[in-house]
């Protein structure tokens, strides 16, 4: 043994250190990550991706736009669409909105699905000013939001991002970002599929009768 | 040496520094929203006839209080906004205003605006030209032809 292969070893046990925590840590993120209520599946035929055994809403309280409280229990006896926002946002939000809108028509049913705009930006969008922005768009759709903490107790739970850009020094207008995906609720008020962008009001009307015949199925 | 001299000027003459820009707006619109809502969008289409590159600056109109330029981008399911400072229109070439993508950023509406009306803009160009754009207000259909474009690489 020459003194450079001597002068290796430590290094050598250390990628061999490494690895085998690098497996151990493998095996620990799948069992952890992956327990079968968050299974996550490409569905053929269905451009959603679907939950199949679906993800439970834990707690969380915000206020719809007429100032009543808001909780999972709203979300249970009838399917519901979820997604976010902020009145301040001109392109991706009302396009949203008016997707939904032709969904909802779509679908031209006796009860439909319940729509539901959370605002990520209470600060400016109050409720009763969120009240006549959805109701623009759907007599029937919601506007809710409420406190960042629990905003926060929703998003976080759903995988659903946001955040605040800086305020414009001369205006203080600030832009926010957020995740575009429409999420499906079930009638137990469970996450049921998420719909990504790009959105088209065929393939998520189609979508949804699919994932419902599948649910009562 | 001396008949250069034109041929120098000629090239001077149809070059950028005296070749006012050649811009065509087509299908200026703006959809109709909640007369609640804080901002609105403009939407068109832009096509540089000229054999020189354009640059937008910015935009105004007498039913705005401001106009900025701003291109929605959506990276990994997430939605931004963000601002242009100049928007280039090679010679040319057309560049589309349209849902999900570029966009004008109309703030402070003086009044709520109903399909139908028609809201005049001003583009204004480097160099000091202005185009003069009538924009029509008519409601956002619930299908777009590029709604929510996945922009990748920025």
């Amino acid at each position: 043994m020459n003194t450079s292969t001597a002068s290796r070893l430590p290094l050598i046990a250390l990628f061999v250190l490494v690895a085998l925590l690098s497996l151990a840590l493998g095996v620990w993120l799948s069992q952890r990550s992956a327990p079968p209520a968050n299974q996550i599946v490409q569905v053929p035929g269905l451009e959603a991706t679907m939950l199949p055994d679906g993800r439970p809403l834990g707690e969380f309280q915000l206020r719809d736009h007429d100032g009543a409280i808001f909780t999972p229990e709203r979300l249970r006896g009838q399917w519901s669409f979820l997604f976010f926002g902020f009145t301040n946002c001109p392109d991706v939000c009302p396009m949203t909105l008016q997707l939904m809108r032709g969904v909802v028509n779509q679908l031209a049913e006796q009860t439909p699905p319940q729509v539901v705009f959370v605002s990520v930006d209470p600060e400016r969008d109050r409720p009763e000013m969120l009240k006549q922005y959805v109701g623009y768009f759907h007599p029937d759709f919601l506007g809710v939001t409420g406190e960042i903490t629990e905003i926060d107790r929703l998003t976080r739970q759903v995988g659903i991002l946001y955040g605040y850009e800086d305020p414009d020094p001369e205006t203080g207008d600030y832009m926010v970002n957020h995740s575009a995906q429409i999420l499906l609720i079930d009638p137990q008020g469970t996450l049921r599929a998420v719909f990504s962008t790009p959105h088209e009001v065929g393939a998520i009307a189609r979508d949804f009768q699919k994932i419902r015949s599948l649910y009562e199925g | 040496m001396l008949r250069l001299i034109p041929a120098l000027l000629g090239a001077l003459w149809s070059g950028s520094l005296l070749a006012a820009p050649a811009i065509q707006v087509e299908d200026a619109w703006i959809p109709e929203a909640p007369p609640v809502a804080p901002v609105q969008a403009g939407y068109m289409s832009v096509h540089n006839t000229g054999a020189e590159p354009a640059l937008i600056l910015g935009a105004r109109s007498p039913q705005f209080g401001r106009i900025e330029i701003h291109r929605t981008e959506v990276n990994g399911g997430m939605a931004r906004m963000v601002a242009i400072d100049a928007l280039a229109v090679g010679a040319g070439e057309t560049v589309a205003l349209e849902p999900g993508g570029l966009h004008l950023m109309l703030f402070e509406s003086r009044s709520a605006l109903r399909s139908g009306d028609t809201v005049p803009l001003v583009l204004q160009l480097e160099g000091g030209t202005e185009v003069e754009v009538q924009a029509e207000v008519r409601s956002r259909p619930a299908h777009m032809p590029h709604g929510g474009h996945e922009h990748m690489g920025h």
